[in-house]
This record gives structure tokens, C-alpha cells and sequence, in this order.
């Protein structure tokens, strides 16, 4: 019962993916073609908060070197707007500071390197990101209902 | 008192008692040349006068007789001689008398003016009878000569002259007499003073020769004894004892000498300690030398390490570029490699479904032999249940895109491993080759962009260029440099929209020209200058080595021969000229001549 709930739960969310090469949106779009929950598929930093603004979406897996918005400013954005969303950042860009930086400010659940592994690390990674989505919005209800 | 003074007063008292000795000396004198200076000579004097007058008077007895003779021969004679001689005498007896009143004293004077009158009386008629006879008139002559007025006269002349003979003869006397009793008195004084004088002399001498011994013994022992304990202070000092104290308080010269002294002492004193100061500089100077030494020979050893460290940075730097490169092209590689990678897992997955339904049509196929129609609707349903569930459909219509992404992704790592090759030239050892630079700017900018590509887009203006001797892979690292600079001074502006890289390629009569501007914030004028040299950077610590441009330089410049000039203004951008000399038989001259002196690869020569 407990377990049915969960899938449940899991069912209704959505992961939106950010990536500039669209090649890349395809893999990550037949990758996930399994998965439970809704994949949504963005472009650039711009489309991708026009989808936030149509449709609910509880986890956010970006690209980091985008043209005119990078990763790191989307989710600076993202946090102020719709502060619940949980961030991934998928890159092949490695650099430190700029890492370090954003995954101090809380922007990052999680950071996958490109080339990723599908099955065991990038899959397993999003569903813990639902997870984690999920026991802080059971926590806000319990908070709110006390 | 001083010195001097006091010998000028020793010396002023013994010569005041010679003086004293010496006044009463010519007093005595004196009384001796009293009688001497007046009476002795007032007698001679008048014996003399006396008798010069007695010889006048001989004189004009003589004259006179000579001329009443030839007077009177001429009358009887009329020979013209007498005439002469009386003419000749006349004067004579004239100027006697004459020297006679003068020379005369009162009385005599009053004898001789009688004679004078007389003798005019007669020495006109006496000329008169002259006269007569010259007119032949001789016997008037002879009465002139005989008159009794003619003797009258004859006699008040005679008379004149006995006169002063008897007054003379007298004074002749008293002057005698009186002169021998002056002379008389002169040496009865003198024999007295002699014997007063004699011990005067005696007394005075003693006196004075003790006044003079008393006053030297007192004059030399004030000036000798200071002078001995100056003398042994000076040689105490000669010791080296400074602080030898001199007790002489007088105020004459060898006082001052001893002040003077004491202040060389204190000066030598200071000039000691200040010698002593300054041999303390010259050992601590020494010391500083010697430090200074030490310090120049590890400046010279930190000098040498620098400089094998400058090559090792500039290694370092070739590795940091090529760091730099491998970093870009990993990025690169990423994205593709990830989404084959990604899709090769799915395809698995698609294939497994597939695999799976066509197990189930297989089942289909064998129930189909031997079937009950129910069974076998039943059967359909599952399948078809199953395809809804692996989305076939999708997979069906996906698996040529699969492919087709997955070829592409493949392709863009091939392409990128193979221009990373034509980049870095690594299939060969790096020596000169033909090399076209516009093929080399190509081969970069794919590695490059990356870097570039988020914060400029680059624009290539490449005419036709011919091929040029030189080693790509140094060259394509110059081009990297500028590039990569290019970008990062573009994205250190944080501006909205994406900035401009323009590369230009065309050829001159010397050179291969490659323009490299960007619209970037431009260098700052007084780094312009610097912007070559080793270690000069404008990024943060750690972000550059400062080497990029420098070995740039020395690729372009040293080791091809070419020009690498840098254009900038401020918010306008940065323009980078390489230019790349063309001639090929120098270049082939030049690369022999290296090949000769050494197998180093360091220097090779591209044109010109």
C-alpha cells in the first residue's frame, strides 16, 4: 500500500530537461521513455522558464554552457521563482569554482558529468531527487497542517 | 707674561745699564773733548790764520818791492820786460791785500786798508810813470817815481805793514800758550777719567754679565721646562697614551703651545675615535662586501635556476596549453560520447523489448498450428497489450533517428580526434612541413570552440594563401593563444550579447598575413608594451601563466622569423598581425645550417 502511494506519487511528477543540443534532448528523451513520471524537454534557459510558467514541474536537469543563459543562471532564477524545484546540473564542464559556488547556494541536488550512464546513475539520481522532493513537500504539509 | 716680551724686557735692561755705562763714558769723554774741541783748536786755528796773514804780509812786502823796482828800471832802463813783469805782479799784490783784510781779524783789517789806499796811491803814479815813458816823456817818469808824494805814500805803506808785524808777533804767543795749557788740562783729565773709567768698566761689566746670566737663567727655565714636559707628554703621546695630562698654565707661547697641544690631543682624540669609527665601517663594510658577495653569487645561482625554470615554464606552458586543448576537446567529446553512450543503453533496452515481443509472435506462431480461436484472440491481445506498453511504435519510428544521432555524435568525436591531430601535428615530430594556414586556423578554431563558441562568434575572411614551410603544430599553438585570449578578454566584459572574433587571412609579396581582432575591451596602452613579455599577465593568480604571448612571440619572431604585432585601443578591441615570411630557400638554408650545428628541434625557421 505504502509502496503503490509512492509510485503514485511518483507518477504525477515531471522532470524538465535543459540542453542546448538537441541531439542530446533525444537520447535523454528515449532514455527516460520508461520512466514513471512526465519528461518535459527544453532548449535553452528561455524556453525552459516558459514551461515553468505552463506547467508544474518538480525536478530540473540542466545543461551548464548554454548561449545568452547558462545553467548556473537559470537555476539562480528558478530558486527565486519556484523555490521547491529541485536542481540537477548534467555537464561535461567541470570547473570547480563555478561548481563549488553553485552547489554552496543550494542551486545543486546533484551533479551527473557527461558523458552519464542511463541505467544506475542518471535514473537513480532523478528518482532520489523525486524522493527528496517528496519528503520536503510531506514535510511542509505535516508543518503546515500543525 | 709672554716669551718674547719677557727677552725683549731682559734685553731692554741690560741695555739700559750698557746705556747707563755708555751716557756716563761720554760724559767723561766729554770732559776730556771740552778743552780737546774748543780751546786746542781755537788756538791752532788762530796760530794758523796768524801765520797765513804773516805770509800775506811777506807776500806784499815782496810784491810791492818787485814792483817799485821794475817801476823804476823801466824809467831808467825803458826795457819793455820790467813793463811786463809789473803788469804781471800788479794783481798778484792787489789780490793779496785784498786776502789780507779779509782773512784779518779787526785790527789787522784797519792795517791793510791803509796798506790797500796806499798801495792804490802808488800804483797810479807808478802806472802813471809807465804812461810817460811809453810817451818817451822819461825824465817826468822819474820824477813821479821820486816825489816825496810818491815816498809818502811809499811810507804809510811801510807803516801799515810794520803795524800789523808788531800786533802779529804777539797773538802768535798767546796762541801757543794757551793751546799747550788746553792741551795740558785734556790730559790731566783724560789720565783721571782713564783710572774712574777703568773701574766704572770693571763694576758695570760685572753687573751686567750677571743682570744678563740672572735674566737668561730666568727667561730659559720659564720657556725650557714647560717645553721638556711638553716634550714628554709628546712622547708619552707618541706611545699612544692620549690621555696624558699636561700641567703648564702660562700665558706666553709655550702656553699656547701646551693649549695647542692639548687641543691636538683632544682632536687626535676625536680623530682616534673617529679612525677607530671609521676602521669599524671598513670591517663592517667588508662584512657588507662580503655579504653583498654572497648575496650576488646566490642572485647569480636563483638566476641560473630562473632561467632553467623560465624553460621549464615555458614547457609548462606548452603543457598548459595543451592542458588547455585536452580540457576543450574532452568538453567537447563529452556531449557526443554522452548521448551515443546514452542511446547505445536504450538501444539495448529497444532490442530486449523487440526480442521480447518477437519471443511472443514466436508463441503466436506455434498456437496458430494447432488453435482454439478463443486462445488465440486472447494471445493477440496480450501482444498487443505488450507493444502499447514497450511503445513500439515509438521505438519503430525512433530507431532511424537513434542511429542517425548516434552517427552523428560518432562523427563529431572522429572529427574532433581528427582535427585535434591536425592541430597538434601529433603524428609527426614536429618538423618544418608545407603548411596551410588556413587549414591550421581551421583545425583550431573546431579546438578552440569550445572556449569561443558561448561568448563570440568568429568570422573568417580566408583568401587564398600559398603554402609556407614551418612547423604547424608551434603556429597552431600561436593561433590558439590569440584566440583563447580573445575569448576570455570578451567574456571578462560580462557583456549581454555575444562579441565578434574576426580572422583574416591573405598573402603580401614577403608574408603570409593572419589578422586575429576581436571587439573586446582593448589593452590598456602602458601594458600594450608588455604584453610579450614572460610572466606578464592580466588574469588572476593561477588562471594564466603569463607565458602564452611570450612563447608566441618566440615561436613567431625567433623561431620563424616572422613579425607578431599587437593593435589595441581601449573598448574598441585587440588586433593581432602574424605575419610569416614566404621565401622558402632562405628558410631551407637556414633550417640546414640548424640541422648542422645541433640535433635540437628549438629553432626552426619558417620564410622570409
Amino acid at each position: 500500500m505504502k509502496w503503490r502511494q509512492k509510485t503514485l506519487t511518483v507518477e504525477k511528477r515531471a522532470v524538465l530537461f535543459v540542453d542546448d543540443d538537441e541531439i542530446v534532448l533525444r537520447s535523454l528523451e528515449r532514455g527516460f521513455l520508461d520512466e514513471p513520471y512526465i519528461t518535459l524537454f527544453a532548449k535553452s534557459g528561455k524556453e525552459a522558464l516558459e514551461i515553468l510558467q505552463r506547467e508544474e514541474v518538480h525536478i530540473i536537469v540542466t545543461d551548464m554552457r548554454m548561449p545568452e543563459m547558462d545553467g548556473l543562471d537559470l537555476l539562480e532564477t528558478i530558486r527565486k521563482m519556484y523555490p521547491h524545484i529541485v536542481g540537477i546540473v548534467l555537464s561535461g564542464y567541470t570547473e570547480m569554482a563555478t561548481l563549488q559556488k553553485a552547489v554552496n547556494q543550494g542551486e545543486i541536488f546533484r551533479f551527473i558529468p557527461k558523458p552519464w550512464k542511463l541505467e544506475g546513475d542518471f535514473k537513480k539520481v532523478v528518482r532520489e531527487a523525486i524522493e527528496h522532493y517528496n519528503i520536503k513537500s510531506e514535510r511542509d504539509t505535516v508543518r503546515q497542517q500543525n | 707674561m709672554r716669551i718674547s716680551q719677557r727677552l725683549i724686557l731682559g734685553f731692554l735692561a741690560v741695555a739700559m745699564w750698557v746705556a747707563v755705562v755708555g751716557h756716563i763714558s761720554l760724559y767723561q769723554l766729554n770732559q776730556i773733548a771740552e778743552p780737546l774741541s774748543s780751546d786746542i783748536p781755537e788756538s791752532v786755528e788762530s796760530i794758523s790764520k796768524t801765520s797765513y796773514l804773516d805770509s800775506l804780509a811777506q807776500f806784499i812786502r815782496y810784491y810791492d818791492e818787485v814792483l817799485t823796482q821794475s817801476a823804476r828800471n823801466y824809467a831808467f832802463t825803458q826795457d819793455k820786460k820790467w813793463e811786463q813783469r809789473y803788469k804781471d805782479v800788479e794783481p798778484k799784490l792787489h789780490r793779496a791785500i785784498k786776502e789780507a783784510i779779509d782773512k784779518g781779524e779787526e785790527k789787522d783789517r784797519e792795517f791793510f786798508s791803509n796798506v790797500n789806499k796806499a798801495n792804490h796811491a802808488l800804483v797810479e803814479m807808478e802806472y802813471k810813470s809807465i804812461e810817460l815813458v811809453n810817451n818817451g816823456q822819461t825824465d817826468q817818469a822819474v820824477k813821479i817815481l821820486e816825489s816825496s808824494k810818491y815816498w809818502d805814500q811809499k811810507r804809510i805803506y811801510e807803516q801799515g805793514l810794520g803795524d800789523y808785524v808788531r800786533t802779529g808777533g804777539t797773538k802768535y804767543d798767546e796762541a801757543l800758550s794757551s793751546s799747550a795749557e788746553a792741551v795740558n788740562l785734556a790730559t790731566k783729565q783724560a789720565q783721571n777719567l782713564l783710572k774712574t773709567s777703568t773701574w766704572l768698566v770693571l763694576i758695570f761689566g760685572v753687573v751686567a754679565l750677571i743682570l744678563a746670566v740672572g735674566a737668561g737663567l730666568l727667561i730659559s727655565r720659564s720657556i725650557y721646562v714647560p717645553i721638556l714636559k711638553l716634550k714628554a707628554a709628546a712622547a708619552e703621546t707618541g706611545k699612544g697614551k692620549l690621555d696624558t695630562q699636561i700641567e703648564i698654565r702660562s700665558n706666553d707661547e709655550v702656553g699656547q703651545l701646551a693649549a695647542s697641544f692639548k687641543k691636538m690631543l683632544n682632536d687626535l682624540k676625536k680623530t682616534t675615535t673617529s679612525i677607530d669609527n671609521l676602521n669599524r665601517e671598513i670591517i663592517d663594510r667588508k662584512k657588507v662586501e662580503e655579504s653583498v658577495r654572497l648575496a650576488y653569487e646566490e642572485l647569480e645561482k636563483s638566476n641560473k635556476e630562473l632561467k632553467e625554470m623560465q624553460s621549464q615554464l615555458v614547457q609548462s606552458e606548452k603543457l598548459a596549453s595543451i592542458g588547455q586543448l585536452a580540457a576543450g576537446v574532452a568538453h567537447e567529446m563529452n556531449t557526443p560520447v554522452g548521448f551515443v553512450a546514452s542511446n547505445f543503453e536504450t538501444l539495448e533496452n529497444y532490442m530486449k523489448k523487440i526480442k521480447e515481443l518477437l519471443q511472443m509472435y514466436g508463441e503466436l506462431l506455434g498456437e496458430i498450428e494447432a488453435s482454439e480461436k478463443t486462445k488465440l484472440s486472447d494471445k493477440a491481445n496480450t501482444i498487443s497489450k505488450s507493444q502499447n506498453d514497450m511503445k513500439i511504435d515509438f521505438i519503430l519510428k525512433d530507431l532511424p533517428e537513434l542511429f542517425n544521432d548516434s552517427r552523428e555524435g560518432i562523427d563529431r568525436v572522429t572529427s574532433i580526434v581528427q582535427n585535434l591531430r591536425d592541430f597538434s601535428r601529433i603524428d609527426q615530430s614536429g618538423n618544418p612541413d608545407k603548411y596551410n594556414i588556413n587549414d591550421g586556423i581551421k583545425a583550431t578554431l573546431i579546438v578552440a570552440q569550445n572556449e569561443i563558441k558561448y561568448d563570440a562568434d568568429v568570422k573568417t575572411e580566408l583568401s587564398d594563401v600559398p603554402l609556407i614551410f614551418c612547423n604547424a603544430g608551434q603556429i597552431n599553438q600561436v593561433l590558439l593563444n590569440i584566440l583563447i585570449n580573445a575569448a576570455q578578454a570578451i567574456k571578462s566584459q560580462e557583456r549581454d550579447n555575444k562579441g565578434t572574433i574576426t580572422i583574416k587571412t591573405y598573402v603580401t609579396d614577403d608574408d603570409v598575413v593572419c589578422e586575429i581582432s576581436d571587439d573586446g575591451p582593448g589593452i590598456e596602452p602602458d601594458k600594450l608594451p608588455k604584453i610579450f613579455d614572460p610572466f606578464f599577465t592580466t588574469k588572476p593568480v593561477g588562471k594564466g601563466t603569463g607565458l602564452g604571448l611570450s612563447v608566441s612571440y618566440d615561436i613567431i619572431v625567433i623561431k620563424h622569423n616572422g613579425k607578431l604585432i599587437a593593435d589595441s585601443s581601449v573598448d574598441e578591441g585587440t588586433k593581432f598581425t602574424i605575419k610569416l615570411p614566404l621565401s622558402k630557400r632562405k628558410a631551407k638554408n637556414e633550417m640546414e645550417a640548424e640541422n648542422t650545428n645541433s640535433g635540437k628541434e628549438s629553432r626552426i625557421v619558417c620564410g622570409r
